[in-house]
């Protein structure tokens, strides 16, 4: 268990070496990730609504000329 | 089976008749990566989820992407229901106009018909939830081209929240995505 751990790997075949091949992320070769979203505070229904969204750290709003 | 919301999730308006910017926006309906293919393609790949969480992900947000198709299928019949023959022919909608007069039809920007294969539907949930990130990365995009198309502010902000929902679908594929590679890890299926 131990020596998985500083990959991130719950695949038991990922050896806890394999930390030095991946450039100093955390995870394994191969697979794409996505952080988990951990529960914090969020917005009223109202302010929410209005967003598309009622959780502060996902909101990407856009504005054109950002990319043109 | 479906409890029906007698309301759209977000509330719509236009400013004017505009049948070129409904032109635009009708790709979000029956386009690529429009909405009718979204809940399409959710709802279908759900079957073969091998855990009930990522078969619940698909269904909620196929659920909201047929919510999403109602509202893009609002601004457009808004955009075209007062429009005369003249402004439908110069904003370019008379060929569109021939065939379904101001009705709803599941089309393309360009007029190409809705067809199954802007989806798939693969049976490794791996393969499927990738694509089901990707969709939603290039939904958010093309919100982002129609922001810029529009020149009416009440559009703009319903598409607005469209997009912003694609953002969170994305993070709720990604955390459904671990967790299937989790459950593969501990069944040593590789």
């Amino acid at each position: 268990m131990a020596d998985r751990e500083p990959t991130g790997s719950t695949n038991p075949n990922v050896p806890g070496p394999l930390r030095g091949q991946t450039m100093g992320y955390l995870g394994e070769l191969a697979r794409a990730y996505v952080p988990p979203q951990m529960f914090s505070r969020v917005w009223s229904p109202a302010e929410g609504l209005a967003k598309g969204t009622i959780f502060p750290e996902l909101y990407r709003p856009y504005e054109p000329g950002e990319r043109a | 089976m479906w409890i029906y919301e007698k309301k759209l999730e977000y509330p719509i308006r236009v400013s004017y008749t505009n049948p070129r910017l409904a032109k635009e926006v009708i790709t979000q309906y029956g386009g690529p990566d429009g909405e009718l293919a979204a809940s399409l393609r959710y709802l279908t790949q759900r079957y073969t989820m091998p855990i009930p969480q990522a078969k619940a992900v698909l269904t909620d947000i196929g659920t909201e992407e047929l919510a999403h198709m109602e509202i893009v299928a609002a601004l457009v019949y808004n955009l075209i229901k007062h429009a005369s023959v003249d402004e439908i022919k110069a904003a370019g909608l008379d060929d569109y106009y021939a065939d379904h007069d101001r009705a709803l039809y599941f089309v393309n920007a360009a007029g190409a018909p809705w067809v199954a294969s802007y989806i798939q539907s693969k049976g490794d949930p791996i393969a499927d939830l990738h694509e089901d990130l990707a969709a939603e990365q290039k939904a958010r995009a093309t919100y982002e081209y129609l922001i810029q198309l529009s020149d009416d502010p009440d559009v703009t902000d319903a598409l607005r929240f469209l997009r912003e929902r694609e953002v969170v679908h994305f993070q709720r594929f990604g955390e459904t995505l671990n967790l299937v590679h989790e459950w593969m890890d501990s069944k040593n299926v590789f």
